[in-house]
């Protein structure tokens, strides 16, 4: 078990390394310049700051130098927003990003599960046929559609909550609104698969032909089995929303992780794209560990070894 | 049975023919595919017709709603929405549709080679696929986007590249199943060589689990397609597509709210029908269930 965890956490920083050494290759070997502004810039100007910069010097020794001021926390500062290192910066934008990716996961776990539960255990009514349309609808009205509309209408219409912007307590409340929704849709589809296939599983006959009690047999033995692969999704579902959704923030113009990704890039900002592609990927190698240690929490049969 | 249903199951008994059948008889199956079928017909005719009027600006009629003139109503230099979402439209099934294409490609190869290859490559082949499920490939994609020089190509390989994944895992397991099987053994000695084991016998028998795959998959590019052109890191003008489109209603949906509703509502039908497509697929043409199939019937 130990060893599995070093061998996965070991893996998980080489995944890390990879995905910044990425990052910074296609900003650096792409066209375009941190210090490009809308005029001409003297040449000599260009070569004084990028001397400054040291990006004069040759790639391999640039990313050297990058990689091995994150290896020891001694972040870089970013190119665009004067005066904020990276490390600010992701301080500053994750708590925006947490709140609504956490509440977004709530709202996706404590909606999804109950709805695809009850659904699997109703399977063939009407009930379960109309909380099932309304999931697989649910799972195809993109984030883009739906949050303009949950802005337009809770936002501009009704004035219950700003349609935009990042000022009151309760701006959270529309973007997890949209993420939670849709994510809630994927995972009632799951837990119903889930819970449908373990429902007709031998044990479940067996637990059953003993005499246990109907509802121990759901939430005891056959609900265990059905969060199987919910867990395998509910994984990176986490990491994806805790790090902040690209079009999400963007349309309700939040000042978290995943718009500043986006305008890094556009800015050809090499060290706050790296820290948050670096971010991003750590994000994901936690929830997988963790996925994996539930697993074989829950799943006897799955042994963690280090092979 | 009657006799014409006995004579259809006799002369039909492949198993794509199987397939067929099967697929018939979900209703909900038939109305999606019917949906794909008329939307992609409607979004390569519009596109044959339009595709130059649909820049065309009508200055006597800027942001006006749907009418007679303009069935959908008109954005806000004038030009006719119906159109532009039918190009649009066109726009997004081509990306759909050709970075699947990329991603099964992709796929389909390195699963083959991974899985014939066995032994320690299949390993590190395989550890290489574990370890890029946990890459952040959505920035990737977007740092892509931003950097070079948008073009649909470079839509397409930049999407197909980070979803082929999950079919290397899949087409290598049905390689390893297959591999010490009587047949191919039998092709062997009758001196077949790899390229002809890999084409004649390894890709019919993958083939079936791809398409499964694919067709779960193009939902899911058309919107990693729209995220970015939302972004404005997709197609670009005088192109459009339906998560541009969408992206210029949500600016003007207040006052206009039909340039959000109709490549809204499009793309929304679309996915939909695409989904159901592919759980129909992922039914049918499971090789387990059409041998189940398959006893039924005889």
């Amino acid at each position: 078990m130990i060893r599995f965890i070093l061998s996965r956490l070991v893996q998980g920083i080489i995944v890390i390394v990879a995905v910044i050494s990425i990052t910074f290759l296609i900003i650096r070997l792409g066209p375009g310049s941190p210090f490009a502004t809308g005029r001409e810039m003297p040449e000599y100007v260009r070569a004084n700051l990028d001397r400054i910069y040291g990006l004069d010097q040759s790639i391999p020794v640039q990313l050297w130098r990058n990689l091995k001021s994150f290896a020891t926390f001694d972040l870089p500062v970013s190119f665009r927003l004067k005066g904020w290192g990276v490390g600010d910066i992701i301080a500053q934008g994750f708590p925006v990003s947490f709140t609504v990716g956490g509440a977004a996961f709530l709202i996706a776990v404590f909606i999804g599960i109950p709805a695809g539960a009850l659904s699997a255990l109703r399977a063939g009514q009407l009930r379960d046929r109309v909380t099932m349309a309304a999931a697989t609808l649910g799972v195809c009205v993109p984030s883009l559609v739906l949050g303009p509309v949950m802005g337009l209408i809770f936002g501009l219409k009704l004035h219950w909550f700003n349609a935009a912007g990042w000022y009151d307590g309760d701006d959270w409340v529309l973007p997890a609104m949209t993420l939670g929704l849709i994510s809630a849709a994927a995972v009632a589809r799951l837990t119903r698969g889930g819970l449908c296939e373990a429902l007709a599983a031998d044990h479940i006959r067996t637990a059953r032909a003993k005499g246990v009690d109907e509802k121990m047999v759901v939430a005891r033995h056959a609900f265990k089995l059905a969060c199987l692969p919910l867990i395998n999704y509910l994984g990176p579902l986490a990491a994806g929303l805790l790090s902040g959704s690209f079009v999400t923030e963007t349309v309700f113009q939040l000042p978290g992780l995943g718009r500043h990704f986006v305008n890094s890039a556009l800015h050809k900002d090499f060290t706050l794209a790296m820290g948050l592609a670096g971010f991003f990927a750590a994000l994901i190698v936690i929830f997988n560990l963790l996925v994996d240690i539930l697993q074989a929490w829950l799943n006897p049969r799955i042994r963690l070894t280090d092979k | 049975m009657t006799s014409a249903q006995t004579s259809t199951t006799a002369r039909s008994t492949g198993p794509w023919q199987i397939a067929w059948q099967r697929m018939q008889r979900n209703r909900a199956a038939m109305i999606a595919l019917w949906g794909v079928g008329i939307v992609t017909l409607l979004c390569l005719g519009g596109f044959a017709l339009f595709h130059e009027s649909q820049s065309e600006q009508d200055m006597n009629a800027i942001l006006q709603g749907p009418g007679l003139h303009h069935w959908f109503g008109t954005d806000n230099l004038g030009r006719d929405i119906f159109q532009r979402v039918l190009c649009g439209g066109c726009i997004s099934l081509l990306v759909g549709i050709v970075a699947t294409l990329v991603a099964m490609v992709i796929g389909l190869t390195y699963g083959l080679i991974s899985g014939l290859a066995g032994g320690r490559v299949d390993n590190l082949m395989m550890r290489i696929v574990d370890v890029l499920y946990g890459f952040p490939f959505i920035a990737f994609v977007i740092l892509v986007t931003v950097i070079f020089e948008r073009s649909l190509m470079l839509l397409f390989i930049a999407i197909g590249a980070v979803e082929w994944l999950t079919t290397a895992r899949v087409v290598r397991a049905q390689v390893l199943a297959l591999k010490n099987q009587e047949f191919i053994l039998a092709a062997r000695t009758y001196g077949a060589d790899t390229g002809r084991i890999l084409w004649r016998y390894m890709v019919p028998n993958v083939i079936g689990q791809v398409v499964i795959y694919a067709s779960l998959t193009v939902p899911g590019i058309m919107l990693m397609e729209a995220a970015l052109s939302f972004l404005g890191l997709g197609v670009q003008p005088p192109n459009s597509s339906w998560g541009a489109l969408i992206q210029e209603g949500a600016n003007n949906m207040q006052t206009s709210p039909w340039l959000l509703i109709f490549p809204g509502a499009f793309f929304i039908a679309t996915l939909l029908a695409l989904n159901t497509l592919g759980d129909a697929l992922r039914d049918v043409l499971d090789p387990k269930s059409i041998s189940d199939l398959s006893r039924l019937d005889h």
